[in-house]
């Protein structure tokens, strides 16, 4: 993929609140039509991330440093009004909460028509026959009925569908899914996954999936982002990521899956804890997860933090410690 | 062996949040100073503020003896003011703890059980906040002798309503909450479930609308001096403006000093009700 | 004799739309420190039968039968020596402590109701309980808002231990932590179990986790149970299709980029389907299904599922 420019590129993220430090230094590539994860705990800064690609951050939020390049820009760089511009039409984003983000007082049709109505300048006419369409697209059965029903008459999973209609309502390059199953039941998510994967192959959109999920993360993922305490900590493939985990974190949270227990029981096996809490990160100078950490040694607590070194087969960590040793191998 | 600390006492936590904002501490202070004067009237002022001291009409300031002035019939308003405080007061927060008692009671016991008991008394708060509530005080007014209990008796039944639907629907959403199905699970009795459970979680709006219900009550009492029918024996702010309203172009200063002193009265009370509020929730003070 | 046993119950809500079937009809038995696992969608109904078993939802008809006393046919007074032999941990952390309260006092509160000792047995053994859920002993002094929330599940579980009993109805009790919290808790409530010899009904939407920490699972669908086996029987042979959909629908590394293995909604619990209530969903469903509801049938060996076409459904 030398010399052709990603559809997104993150270079050196970092966004900060009064005392805090939410994202640091965070650098990942998104391609055209390629589903990139960024997984990890509450706290890890992953929804802050979607929040400073879509300049959206709460007001005491501050991006300090960083660039994302999206077909030829700096998201960074623009002022209010181009970003508005953007925001729905070339990059659009759903949320954890199908239940909170459609406006109860209006029709379901009424509202995927209002986003083509502003940025597609579509007639009254023209978008509610477009609605309709958008919402047989995200396989809502019989769409022409369902159009004007209100949000409260459908589903929890019904409605997530509704809130993608409207995400690829324009044919946005970027779609960002913040947690998009996180309050659906199981077999509500796996259609909801299906269906998004469907559309990004359709449309060619690249995927951003934010997720804690490991098992989705495996399921759709193209290439896998770790973050911890709002650092990247590893990268890589899905398959060989959660294979042969390279950070002391992912295999930790490997490890204290009930699933990767492999059908045995609490008699036969004990899960493997992480002790403590995200919370020990904080004031921490050097790798933020040294506190938890069962294989941290001294130089791991001095600043600055380890790196990100590139692996093979696409990887990166930054951990010299384990990855260093080879002994998840 | 380690040695478990006494849980720490619960008032110290509110006292040091509430110390915290200066908006409260100041709003407290002022009506210690009011609750002060009210106290040390008959020491600041031994004689009857009903008697004529001096000439009338003579404005603040012009005579040492009488740094508030004199009225039309040579009343010394320093004195009246001093002594309507006592009055105010008195109606103010009888009132609200008559009112709130009575909301509280009803409120818990509709909100919490439901069902008919619930309907029947949500039937009974309709009857109270149908009429609108000043007609209705004055109804009350003219029918019992307008005498200080009287008042204080009609105010807190035209207010209690209020308190009661802030009460019920808090009871409402609250025994819902997990925690309510945990103390039940764990075999609590209803008495137990809501003084000890729901209660302490229903009182920070309960608490702000209790300030406001004085100086509403005060407002009030006020309104009734102002319309004569407040007690005739007795100086209050409000009689003092109801006085003081024939003169307002010549010494507007006789309705001006008592409706100061109501409006900073009831300012601070509301601003104490604020403070209150987030003190007693130990999530925002945790934040402060 | 079963610690637990339901026969038959039903919880029906009276609603506006008509009647709301929660739970209708659930047999369910549990022994002496057993972990029964309850799996199913949000409004299957799983978390109400948790409720009614413990008298927090009322119970339209069936018998709960605890040590072999019907608890329906008891009043408020006599149940009370029951319900300190049954507890529950809630799933929201945040939501099922009082704000108002600290941890001793939230401790200590149980055992007052109770009379089980004067204040400095109480004391002692809210510091115990503190210690036994691995809590720091200045906890005692402090308010829910200053913990974590799986330090705060940490509280809830001691809460639940006060009273010694011998089943806790455990409602989605990891749901709402991080996966590496979720572990930590997972172990102690293992750990509990195993010092103290507790019973679990273990109710989550999460398959790994129940398939991990229950002996036996059961399955629920609208209101009643469609399959039940140990838990490595049911995995390893699913009988019922909704068992092997639920399965199939939990992510996996292993099936890259699989489609939806369940089409359509869950149905309201106001609005049951005829006959079986899964064949407007199920992919087995005939002319039998639309029509007759299947009675539940034992297969194998403590293998119970209610499909006409359970043979079937495990060949395929």
């Amino acid at each position: 993929m030398v010399g052709t420019e990603p559809l997104l590129r993150i270079d050196g993220l970092t966004v900060a609140f009064p005392g805090e430090t939410a994202v640091r230094d965070l650098s990942l590539a998104v391609e055209a039509g390629q589903t990139v994860a960024i997984v990890g705990e509450s706290g890890s800064g992953k929804s802050m991330t979607a929040l400073a690609l879509m300049r959206l951050l709460p007001r005491s939020a501050r991006i300090t440093g960083g660039s994302a390049r999206f077909a030829g820009r700096d998201l960074m760089a623009l002022d209010e009004g181009a970003m508005r511009r953007v925001r729905g039409r070339e990059i659009a984003m759903i949320f954890q909460e199908p239940m909170t983000s459609l406006n109860p007082v209006h029709t379901i049709g009424a509202q995927v028509a209002e986003v083509l109505r502003l940025h597609e300048g579509l007639g009254r006419a023209a978008a509610r026959k477009r609605a309709i369409e958008l919402l047989d697209l995200v396989r809502i059965a019989d769409p022409a009925r369902r159009v004007d029903d209100y949000p409260h008459q459908l589903s929890g999973g019904m409605r997530q569908r509704v809130m993608i209609a409207i995400a690829v309502a324009c044919g946005p390059k970027l779609l960002i899914a913040d947690e998009p199953t996180t309050a659906l039941d199981v077999t509500i998510q796996a259609q909801v996954l299906d269906l998004l994967d469907r559309l990004r192959r359709d449309l060619s959109m690249g995927l951003l999936l934010i997720t804690h999920d490991l098992g989705i993360v495996g399921q759709w993922a193209d290439r896998v982002v770790v973050m911890y305490a709002g650092r990247k900590v590893e990268e890589g493939p899905p398959g060989a990521l959660l294979e042969a985990p390279l950070h002391p974190y992912t295999a930790g949270l490997l490890g204290a899956s009930p699933r990767k227990a492999e059908g045995l029981g609490y008699r036969e096996a004990r899960l493997a804890e992480i002790p403590g809490s995200i919370s020990s990160a904080r004031g921490e100078a050097g790798c933020a997860f040294a506190p938890r950490c069962r294989h941290a040694i001294a130089s791991c607590r001095a600043a600055p933090p380890p790196p990100l070194v590139a692996h093979a087969d696409g990887r990166m960590v930054a951990c010299p410690v384990l990855a260093g040793s080879g002994a998840p191998s | 062996m380690t040695t478990v600390p006494a849980p720490r006492p619960r008032r110290w936590r509110v006292l040091r949040a509430f110390l915290r904002n200066p908006a409260g501490v100041v709003s407290l202070s002022f009506l210690i100073l009011v609750a002060a004067l009210a106290l040390g009237a008959p020491h600041l002022y031994p004689d009857d503020p009903m008697e004529m001291v001096a000439r009338p009409f003579l404005w603040p300031g012009q005579n040492p003896a009488f740094p508030l002035g004199t009225d039309s019939l040579g009343r010394d308003v320093a004195a009246g003011l001093v002594w309507g405080t006592r009055v105010s007061l008195l109606v103010g927060f009888s009132a609200m703890i008559l009112g709130v008692t009575l909301g509280l009671a009803i409120g818990a016991v509709a909100g919490y059980f439901g069902g008919r008991v619930d309907a029947a008394l949500v039937k009974l708060i309709e009857i109270f906040q149908t009429p609108p509530s000043f007609v209705l005080l004055i109804v009350l007014v003219a029918i019992a002798q307008p005498a200080i209990p009287t008042v204080i008796g009609a105010i807190a039944l035209v207010t209690w309503p209020t308190i009661a639907r802030i009460v019920r629907s808090e009871f409402r959403s609250l025994r819902e909450k997990d925690f309510v199905m945990a103390a039940r699970g764990l075999g609590y009795g209803h008495a137990r479930i809501i003084l000890s459970e729901i209660l302490p979680n229903a009182l920070p709006p309960v608490i702000v609308t209790a300030s406001v219900l004085v100086a509403t009550a005060i407002l009030m009492e006020s309104a009734l001096s102002f319309l004569g029918l407040g007690d005739p024996n007795l100086v209050s702010w409000g009689s003092m403006i109801g006085g003081g309203r024939e003169l307002l172009r010549t010494a507007w200063y006789l309705s001006a000093i008592p409706g100061f002193a109501i409006v900073l009265t009831v300012l601070a009370l509301n601003l104490l009700g604020d403070a209150l509020n987030d003190a007693l929730n130990p999530r925002v003070a945790a934040e402060r | 004799m079963s610690l637990l046993e339901l026969r038959g119950l039903a919880v029906h809500y009276a609603t506006a739309r008509g009647t709301l079937h929660a739970v209708d009809g659930v047999d369910l038995d549990i022994a002496r420190g057993e972990t029964v696992g309850l799996v199913g969608e949000s409004g299957c109904g799983k978390s109400t039968l948790g409720k009614a078993l413990l008298g927090l939802a009322p119970v339209t008809a069936g018998a709960v039968r605890f040590d072999g006393v019907d608890l329906t046919a008891l009043g408020a007074r006599a149940r009370a020596p029951f319900r300190r032999r049954m507890q529950m941990i809630f799933q929201d952390p945040f939501g099922s402590l009082n704000p108002r309260h600290t941890i001793g006092a939230i401790l200590d509160a149980p055992l007052k109701v109770h009379g089980l000792g004067d204040r400095a047995a109480r004391r002692a053994r809210v510091a115990a309980l503190i210690a036994q859920v691995g809590l720091p002993p200045d906890a005692v002094a402090r308010y829910p808002h200053e913990f974590s929330g799986g330090q705060r599940q940490r509280i809830g579980i001691a809460r639940a231990l006060a009273l010694e009993p011998d089943l806790i109805v455990c409602d989605e009790p990891v749901s709402a932590l991080d996966l590496s919290i979720q572990a930590q808790i997972l172990n102690l409530l293992v750990d509990l179990k195993r010092d103290l010899g507790l019973a679990y009904l273990f109710i989550s939407h999460d398959l790994g986790v129940v398939r991990y920490f229950a002996d036996r699972v059961l399955v629920m669908y609208l209101g009643r149970i469609v399959e039940s086996a140990p838990a490595a029987t049911l995995w390893r042979r699913p009988m019922h299709p909704y068992t092997r959909a639920l399965i199939a629908a939990v992510p996996d590394p292993a099936r890259r980029r699989q489609a939806a293995p369940l089409a359509g909604d869950l149905p309201s619990p106001q609005d049951v389907p005829t006959g079986c209530r899964f064949h407007p969903r199920c992919p087995f469903a005939t002319e039998l299904c639309r029509t007759t509801e299947p009675p539940p049938r034992t297969l194998d060996d403590g293998h119970d599922v209610a499909c006409h076409h359970a043979e079937t459904v495990a060949g395929a």
